[in-house]
């Protein structure tokens, strides 16, 4: 199921929502939820948050560093959301 | 309660054989070794070297021979199953718990669709979505222009009357009436700095307008929506946003272009994230739109908006197929948050935060712009006045401005007050207003100055805030049409707007609504702000900031040329 | 004999401190885990004259010390050996919380589960077999809690005796857990 979840990623032409993905694989929503997180670690998928927080540390000291990304006012109000890790 | 003694032999959870096979491999040398033996339970070693667990083998480092066997093992799972032995454990423990999860546990069907999924199917689909989007938009601009109108003809009024007043006194008691500092004080300051605090209002309403959607839920299927045009210009998913933080502010989209894989969506992205119209161009788009469509100034910001994504989609198709090659797509997956009532408090925070950051901002940059202005406005070129008491058509100013001013003849703005501004503007785009504001402030015939006592100001000042308060208040029903006190009285035009219309219509032949739009798509199209451009600079380099000036600033032009020139066709 | 000391652990916001506090009372103490910013909380639960240590682990959603929390709360069931860890889980939420448990009952620390917010399990018509859970997971004790209510936790603190003093009886004195496998089983 692990599996399925990145290739069903890999496979869309369309953007997703995490609630028709839990749906279509017949997964409990917080399942999903900690498996994106399992590929996140692994660096298979991109925390998009996490990246704009960082790509802005520079312009706002509040954006980046170990602060959580809410506290940066781009980012904060900004959906979650993730893609595929193109290259490493 | 469930007490059945712990069965001592077979693991919870068994792995795949060819998986179980290299953990009692690793196992047996584990429980060989004492030392280990003691500190660890073999098999969950055996299963963390199999996962390679980086500080687990930092601990282990004296124990290479386990190690080298535990790589050993780790090859030999990937050549059997093509993939990292930790995907398959974790995989592996997954389908156990899903398995004994549908064994022990039973509920109401689950797989129904709730309010919010169905809410979702409509805002999110493929072809409703966009259409939703943009009435939505309207509607939050349409409540931006109507809600905050009382408010901002208060400040003004207050800034021009009262604070004004207040100022001259004390200048007068100083003995400094008529001097250059009073010039500086009411036509620098406080017409430049207090031409752009007047926005307040505004901005802070339409902060609430959006602070409203993102706080509901909506914000998120917005963005889902807006993510497939991002897809029609070659872009991946994720460059929108960069674009959606080009809204509030261009510069930051800049440095939120660093989130792109290739240098191409980068620039790609960078080279767009300009067109999306930024807090600072807001008040231009409303103040004009007030102006010259007074029933409707909610529509023309709307439109100026929309216009900013058309152009940036197509330019992006152009550059996509022309300039750049077509890079690898990536689905982007969103997580869509329930939907539920805003909380006073996160509105309030949103709106607090940016309109501060807008405050702020006036009483640096804009004030030394004024200032400096003010200073330009105050040196004679031409004529026979001296500093500060000039005739402001022969300042060191207007023949800076008159030089640039016929280039924009041909959109219906050729004259030195309005291309002045567009030049200032490049510092900051809120100093389009500013610097319009000291201009028709000088250019005004000096009203009589009465006196007033403390007193008066600041009864004045209440008694209109009261009004501005109910007049508020009876706007929000209009905001969705209906007009429930049966009057709409239109604010009376401040005396800038009066001097901004009366100049557009003359120096246009009559077109003022017509050069007036000119004017607003030059805005938004032309070269981004000095500190955008100092971050194009430093995130894509050289080469293409000056692509950004000099072609935005060209393609402004263009645009704003076909708006007045297509303009005078149809209708004049 | 200083006390055996238990742990408490689970995905974070199921309950831990809730019934930490339920069982600790105010024989609390509150300090820092070792270097870290983390709050360390620890207390001596009596009950029946059997006094145990308790200790409330930082939630986490899994054991591989990718984030602070997850190596604070592995290296506490790995290093410091507690005599058993006490698995909250949050009942509404099972699939997700289970993960955690497996990987809890691999590091061969004797464990019991609590399933805590029955009541909102119970409120969502969610029906758990606690028999079967417990023998899918060979044997492993159940108690159910509604702690924010002080619901079950007069069994669960009867249990927590009951499976403390299981591992006080096989537990050598500076050994690992004598009731693991001494041959890793293997299904071929
Ligand atoms: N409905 C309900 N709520 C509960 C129950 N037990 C705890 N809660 C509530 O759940 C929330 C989280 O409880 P905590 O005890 O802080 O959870 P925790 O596991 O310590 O959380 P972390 O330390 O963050 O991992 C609190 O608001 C509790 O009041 C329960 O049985 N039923
Ligand atoms: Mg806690």
């Amino acid at each position: 199921m692990l599996r399925r979840v990145l290739q069903e990623i890999k496979g869309s032409t369309e953007p997703i929502d995490l609630n028709q993905l839990a749906r279509n694989l017949k997964l409990e929503r917080t399942v999903l939820d900690s498996m994106i997180e399992f590929w996140v670690r692994k660096g298979k998928l991109q925390d998009l948050q996490l990246e704009v927080a960082e790509a802005m540390a520079c312009y706002s000291p509040s954006c980046g560093g170990s602060c959580s990304p809410t506290q940066c006012p781009h980012v904060g109000s900004m959906p979650r959301s993730f893609t595929i890790q193109l290259q490493e | 309660m469930v007490d059945t003694p712990i069965s001592p032999t077979s693991p919870v959870v068994t792995y795949d054989t060819s998986l179980e096979t290299e953990i009692a491999h690793l196992s047996v040398i584990i429980q060989e070794n004492p030392t280990l033996n003691q500190q660890y339970t073999p098999r969950w070693l055996a299963i963390q070297l199999l996962e390679s667990d980086s500080t687990l083998s930092a601990e282990l480092h004296q124990h290479a021979d386990l190690l080298q066997q535990a790589e050993a093992s780790r090859a030999r799972i990937i050549a059997h199953y093509q993939e990292e032995p930790d995907i398959l454990l974790a995989e592996q423990r997954y389908n156990f718990v899903h398995q004994l999860t549908n064994q022990v546990l039973t509920r109401p069907d689950g797989n129904q669709l709730t309010f919010s999924d169905k809410v979702d199917q409509i805002v999110t689909h493929r072809y409703w979505g966009l259409p939703i989007f943009l009435g939505l938009m309207w509607l939050v601009f349409k409540m931006t222009a109507d809600l905050s109108a009382p408010m901002v003809d208060w400040i003004d009024g207050t800034v021009a009357g009262p604070i004004t007043n207040r100022v001259m006194t004390i200048l007068a008691m100083l003995g400094l009436s008529g001097s250059w500092l009073e010039g500086l004080l009411v036509d620098g300051v406080i017409a430049g700095v207090g031409g752009v605090l007047v926005f307040v209002p505004v901005l802070m309403a339409l902060y609430l307008a959006l602070a409203l959607l993102e706080d509901s839920g909506y914000m998120a299927r917005a963005a889902l929506v807006m993510e497939r045009p991002m897809r029609v210009v070659g872009l991946p998913g994720k460059s929108f946003l960069p674009m959606v933080v080009g809204f509030g502010c261009t510069v930051p989209a800049y440095y939120a272009t660093r989130i792109l894989d290739n240098e191409r969506d980068r620039i790609l992205t960078g080279l767009l994230a300009p067109f999306m119209s930024c807090g600072a161009r807001l008040p231009v788009y409303l103040l004009f739109g007030t102006i010259f469509f007074p029933e409707n100034p909610g529509l023309v910001v709307f439109g100026m908006y929309l216009l900013g994504i058309l152009i940036a989609i197509g330019l992006g198709l152009g550059l996509s197929r022309t300039l750049f090659a077509e890079s690898e797509q990536s689905p982007l997956i969103m997580e869509l948050p329930p939907y539920r009532l805003p909380t006073p408090r996160n509105i309030w925070m949103q709106i607090k935060n940016r309109t501060w950051a807008f405050i702020r901002k006036a009483w640096t940059v804009i004030l030394s712009m004024s200032i400096l202005i003010w200073l330009l406005m105050a040196i004679p070129i031409t004529g026979s006045g001296s500093f500060a008491d000039t005739d402001i058509e022969d300042s060191a100013f207007a023949t800076i401005a008159n030089i640039v001013a016929p280039a924009f003849a041909p959109l219906g703005f050729g004259s030195w007050e309005a291309s002045s501004s567009l030049i200032t503007g490049f510092i900051a785009k809120e100093v389009i207003i500013s610097t319009q504001a000291q201009i028709f402030a000088v250019a005004e015939a000096d009203e009589p100055f009465e006196e007033t006592t403390m007193f008066e100001d600041v009864s004045e000042i209440v008694t209109s805030f009261g009004a501005a308060v109910l007049d508020t208040l009876k706007s929000i029903p209009l905001i969705i049409g209906i007009d429930l006190l049966g009057e709409s009285d239109e604010a009376e035009p401040s005396a800038l707007m009066t001097a901004i219309r009366q100049h557009f219509d003359e120096v246009s032949g009559g077109h003022g609504a017509l050069a007036a739009l000119a004017f607003l798509v030059f805005v938004l199209t032309y070269a981004p702000c000095m500190v955008a451009a100092a971050a194009e600079r430093q995130e894509l380099g050289d080469r293409w900031m000056w692509f950004s000036v000099i072609g935005q600033t060209g393609l402004a032009w263009v645009l704003a040329l076909f708006v007045f020139q297509g303009g005078l066709l149809f209708f004049g | 004999m200083p006390p055996l000391t238990i742990a408490l652990a689970g995905n974070p916001n199921t309950g831990k401190s809730t019934i930490f506090n339920a069982l600790t009372g105010s024989r609390q103490r509150v300090g820092n885990w070792p270097g870290k910013t983390i709050e360390r909380k620890a207390g001596m639960f009596k009950h029946d004259g059997f006094e145990l240590e308790i200790v409330d682990l930082p939630g986490t959603y899994s054991l591989s010390a990718y984030s602070l929390e997850e190596e604070i709360a592995r290296d506490f069931i790995i290093k410091a050996t507690p005599a058993g860890v006490v698995n909250v889980l949050d009942a509404t939420n099972l699939e997700r919380n289970l993960y955690l448990t497996t990987q809890i009952l691999e590091t061969g620390v004797p464990t019991m589960l609590v399933l805590n917010m029955y009541d909102q399990a119970t409120a969502r018509q969610y029906r758990i077999d606690t028999a079967a859970l417990s023998t899918a997971l060979h044997g492993i004790l159940i108690v159910q809690t509604s702690a924010s209510r002080g619901e079950g936790l007069e069994t669960l603190k009867q249990t927590i005796v009951t499976f403390a003093q299981q591992q006080a009886n096989r537990r050598k004195p500076h050994g690992r857990y004598p009731n693991q496998p001494h041959q890793p089983s293997c299904h071929v």
